[in-house]
C-alpha cells in the first residue's frame, strides 16, 4: 500500500461526509476488487463474494462518521471486511473448506497478467484454481495473514494493530502459511524445474 | 549469519519486514552466495505464481447500497425510539417510586404496598393499602430498620418501659387470678371425692342389708 494512494483515500473520505457522492464512488471503484479478492480468499465461496462485497461497502458507508484518520483507510476497510466474512461464516454455519474443482471454476477467473508469461491461459486458470484450493486448505489465522500481507500489502506492524496480535507472531504465521501453500502447489505439480528458472 | 539463518529470513527480506540491519546483512550475503540466491529465486517464482489468484470480478451496486443505507438508518432510528420509550417508562416508574416513597414487600403471605412518609402519624400523610391477598389476618406492623426511621427520644423509651411494666403487672394479676381459680377447683374436687366416698359407703350398707334379708328368707324356706 503506497502512501500516495493512502493519502488519496483520506482526501476522499474527507470530502465524502460533506455530501460528495463522487468521493465515495471513487473509493468504491478503488477498493472493490481488492476487497472481493480478500473475501474470496477468506470465505472460499465465489458465489457469495458479490453480496458480501456489497455488505462491506454498505457498512463502510454507514460507519463513515466513526472513521478516524489515525490509521490507514485500508486497515479500517479490511477490518470491516473481516467482520463481514466472519459473520457470513457464522450465519451460514459453515467454515471455509476445500472446494470441488467445479466450484473453483466459478470462483477464480482467468488473470492473464498475473503469472509467468510462459503459461498458457488455461494453465494460468488451473494455477489460480490450485491457489484458491491451497488457500482454502490453510487454517484461518494463517490464511488471514497471508492474504493481508501478500495480496493486500498490509505490513505486519499495521496488521498487529488491526488484529491485536504481536507482529512477531504474524510474521511466523505468514512464513508457515507461505511454506504450506508453496508445498501444496509443488505437490500439485506447480513447482518449476531448476532449469526453467 | 550462515546460509540457514539467511534462508529463515528470505521471505521477510523480500517483503521488507526485517529490521534495517538484518535487511542489509541479508542483502550483502545474497550478493556473495549463489546457493541462497537460488533459494531466493524459488520464493520469487512462487510469489509470482500467487498473482494468478485475483478473486471474482465484482461491481458494487451504488444505488442499491444507498437505498439499503436509508432503510437501515430508518430501522436503527425506530429501534432507538423504542429503546428511548422503554427507558423513559422505566425512569418514570423509578421517579414515582422514589417520589411516593413506595414500599412493596411480602409479609406473612400478604403483599403489602405502602407509600407516603413511613414516620408520619397514622391517617396523616401515611396510607397503607393491603393486604392484597384474600387473608383476614391483621395488618403487619411496620418495622423500621435501625437508622432508617425517626430518632428515638427519652420519652419514647420511658413510654416503652411503662408499657412493659404494665404488661408484667397484668401477667402477675392474671397469674394470681388463675391460681385462685385453681385452688377453688381443687377444693370442689376434694368435696366431690368426700361425697363419692359417702355415697359408696351408703351403697355398701344397703347392699349388705339386702343380702342379709334375702339369706334369712331362703333359710326359712319362704319364697318372696
Amino acid at each position: 500500500m503506497d502512501d500516495a494512494s493512502g493519502n488519496e483515500d483520506v482526501e476522499r473520505l474527507g470530502q465524502w461526509p460533506s455530501g460528495d457522492p463522487a468521493a465515495f464512488a471513487a473509493l468504491v471503484r478503488r477498493w472493490q476488487q481488492p476487497v472481493a479478492r480478500f473475501l474470496a480468499a477468506m470465505v472460499g465461496r465465489g458465489d457469495l463474494v458479490p453480496d458480501l462485497c456489497q455488505e462491506v461497502f454498505l457498512r463502510v458507508f454507514l460507519a463513515r462518521s466513526r472513521y478516524r484518520e489515525t490509521g490507514a483507510f485500508s486497515s479500517w476497510l479490511y477490518r470491516i471486511a473481516m467482520n463481514v466474512a466472519r459473520d457470513a461464516c457464522r450465519r451460514k454455519r459453515w467454515q471455509p473448506q476445500s472446494l470441488p474443482d467445479r466450484e473453483l471454476h466459478a470462483l477464480v477467473p482467468f488473470n492473464r497478467d498475473a503469472t509467468a508469461d510462459r503459461l498458457s491461459p488455461s494453465e494460468q486458470q488451473e494455477l489460480a484454481q490450485a491457489i484458491a484450493l491451497g488457500l482454502a486448505e490453510l487454517p484461518l489465522p494463517l490464511r488471514q495473514v497471508l492474504v493481508l500481507r501478500h495480496y493486500e500489502g498490509i505490513q505486519f506492524k499495521e496488521m498487529a494493530r488491526m488484529l491485536g496480535v504481536p507482529g512477531s507472531t504474524l510474521r511466523s504465521r505468514f512464513e508457515v502459511g507461505m511454506s504450506r501453500l508453496r508445498a501444496f502447489l509443488k505437490q500439485r505439480g506447480w513447482a518449476l524445474e531448476e532449469n526453467q528458472r | 549469519m550462515n546460509c540457514e539463518q539467511i534462508h529463515e529470513r528470505l521471505l521477510a527480506w523480500q517483503y521488507g519486514e526485517l529490521p534495517a540491519a538484518e535487511q542489509t546483512e541479508v542483502s550483502n550475503h545474497l550478493a556473495g552466495c549463489a546457493a541462497c540466491r537460488e533459494e531466493l529465486s524459488g520464493w520469487h517464482e512462487f510469489r509470482h505464481q500467487l498473482g494468478a489468484f485475483t478473486g471474482p470480478a465484482v461491481q458494487v451496486d451504488l444505488p442499491g447500497l444507498y437505498q439499503e443505507a436509508v432503510r437501515r438508518s430508518e430501522r436503527r432510528a425506530r429501534r432507538w425510539r423504542r429503546s428511548g420509550l422503554v427507558a423513559a417508562a422505566v425512569a418514570a416508574l423509578v421517579l414515582i417510586a422514589v417520589g411516593l416513597k413506595l414500599e412493596v414487600r411480602v409479609d406473612a403471605a400478604q403483599l403489602v404496598v405502602r407509600w407516603g412518609s413511613p414516620n408520619g402519624r397514622e391517617g396523616e400523610g401515611e396510607k397503607e393499602q393491603g393486604p392484597l391477598t384474600a387473608t383476614d389476618s391483621p395488618r403487619p406492623a411496620t418495622v423500621q430498620a435501625p437508622g432508617a426511621g425517626p430518632q428515638v427520644t427519652a420519652e419514647d423509651l420511658a413510654l416503652v418501659k411503662n408499657l412493659i411494666r404494665a404488661l408484667a403487672q397484668d401477667v402477675r394479676t392474671r397469674d394470681r387470678q388463675q391460681q385462685e381459680a385453681l385452688w377453688q377447683m381443687q377444693a370442689r374436687f376434694e368435696s366431690f371425692l368426700d361425697q363419692v366416698d359417702k355415697y359408696v359407703a351408703a351403697n355398701e350398707r344397703d347392699k349388705a342389708a339386702f343380702y342379709t334379708a334375702q339369706f334369712r328368707l331362703q333359710k326359712k324356706g319362704d319364697h318372696p
